[in-house]
């Protein structure tokens, strides 16, 4: 028996292993509110929300998008979003993703950089990087109706 | 300002128009839309991957809409064997990455051995990638990438020696790479898969095909990387490799992993790497190092 085939097969079945735990715990929001709880619940995500503003205000990469943005609103539809999709008892009562952003041409550029900041938010407030990382990636579906994909003019 | 334009004024000037000209083409060529860490790092063939396993990505942080590129330089030691690479990637609209990089064995204990002193083998490896479907975050497919290297030996007397057909040689490869958010338990997961269709021996390092085969034949590349914070990722790289050559038997390649993003600007790695047994050398593991300078 060759050598390398005693490696290749834990190997590969270490990746499979850790792709199908990827599969697993990036599957859509369960409807449970572990993740809300995680996050603190509504006062800490309202406190979220604030550091996440303070951080993107004087940020030049995407100050701009926000040139024409009511933050009052903003600020209240960005917490309704981030409870409902942490499984928290709210309904976000905003217009969708894709109408909100539609017109602001937003690039992959600025959008990287409001996952960026969001990140630095979270972490300023003390969240562990797993709790950052889940509520995360229950933000990533939207990143396509956000980002003005490549050649697509809309 | 000026009231009228002497020689030196002019001269000043000059250099000053220079200057900022240059700071402008820096500012303008500093391509930052992607997120820390999600370029890679350089592998030793001068692709963005990560330290031997080439990735889908493309080297840099710039999006559809920016330049970007990177520069590096690698060291590897076994004792027996010293590999030092330096090379460079550019890439375009995150669509194209053409790298270039030297590598230079040194023979530490063949070279007295055979009484040639520490004498090196020097390979130079010229990369094209092109990002054909995907991404490594969004959307619903990994990012998918097809690569080729055309690498040409420059020092083919001692690969011609223990059996090595060809002092050059091109090869394809094919990967598909996808960061998992919070995808083990929690921490950001990279898992890179690829397959390079390759005759070389040790990466080419000692020529192309051999005594025991000359065709290319399908090796796997395989990856994981858990991201521990922005800055911090720990992983694993594996690559098979073809063994066609009589005289010594070849063996995968494996190593470990830690790789630092402190901004887009550098990120370092340090790495365990284990060559197995290398042209009649047992068991060649060593500490691995590289610097990486993006824009």
């Amino acid at each position: 028996m060759p050598k390398h085939s005693q490696w290749l097969r834990p190997l590969v079945l270490a990746s499979s292993l850790l792709l199908l735990c990827g599969c697993v715990s990036t599957s859509p929001v369960s409807g449970d509110d572990e993740l809300f709880v995680a996050l603190g619940g509504e006062p800490d995500l309202r406190l979220l929300v604030d550091e996440f503003i303070a951080v993107s205000a004087p940020d030049p990469r995407v100050a701009p998008t926000f040139a024409n943005t009511e933050m009052k609103r903003f600020r209240e539809k960005f917490y309704e979003h981030l409870c409902e999709l942490s499984g928290g008892p709210c309904v976000y009562s905003g217009d969708p993703m894709a109408e909100v952003h539609r017109g602001l041409k937003i690039n992959e550029g600025q959008f990287n950089a409001v996952v960026e900041n969001l990140q630095i938010a979270m972490s300023r407030r003390g969240y562990p990087q797993p709790v950052q990382n889940r509520l995360l990636a229950r933000l990533a579906p939207f990143q396509r109706d956000i980002v003005v994909q490549p050649g697509n003019s809309d | 300002m000026p009231e009228g334009r002497r020689p030196a004024d002019s001269v000043l000037l000059r250099g000053a128009a220079a200057v900022f000209g240059v700071l402008g083409l820096l500012g303008s060529a500093l391509a930052d839309g992607q997120l820390l860490a999600t370029g890679g790092v350089s592998t030793i063939e001068g692709s963005a991957g990560g330290g031997v396993v080439p990735w889908a990505v493309l080297a840099g942080y710039g999006t559809s809409d920016e330049w970007g590129g990177s520069a590096f330089a690698s060291t590897l030691n076994t004792g027996d064997y010293r590999l030092d690479v330096a090379g460079g990637a550019l890439t375009f609209n995150n669509r194209l990455e053409l790298s270039l990089a030297r590598q230079s064995l040194r023979l530490s204990t063949l070279g007295p051995a055979l009484g040639l002193g520490a004498i090196r083998l020097e390979q130079d490896v010229v990369g094209a990638k092109l990002r054909l479907y995907g991404d490594l975050i969004y959307g619903d497919w990994p990012q998918l990438a097809l690569g080729v290297q055309h690498k040409r030996h420059r020092d083919f007397a001692i690969p011609s020696a223990v059996g090595a057909r060809s002092s050059s040689d091109t090869e394809l490869y094919l990967s598909a790479t996808r960061l998992f958010l919070a995808g083990a338990g929690g921490y950001n997961l990279l898992v890179n898969g690829g397959i390079r269709y390759t005759r070389a021996n040790q990466a080419g390092l000692l020529g192309f095909g051999g005594d025991q085969g000359g065709s290319r034949r399908a090796q796997a590349e395989l990856s994981a990387a858990v991201l521990l914070n922005r800055h911090w990722a720990v992983g694993a790289d594996y690559r098979q490799q073809p063994d066609l050559l009589g005289f010594a038997k070849a063996e995968d390649w494996r190593d470990l992993f830690v790789a630092w993003f402190p901004n887009r600007r550098v990120s370092g790695v340090l790495a365990y790497v284990d060559l197995g047994d290398v042209a009649t050398l047992k068991n060649q593991r060593g500490w691995y190092f590289s610097v990486v300078a993006n824009w």
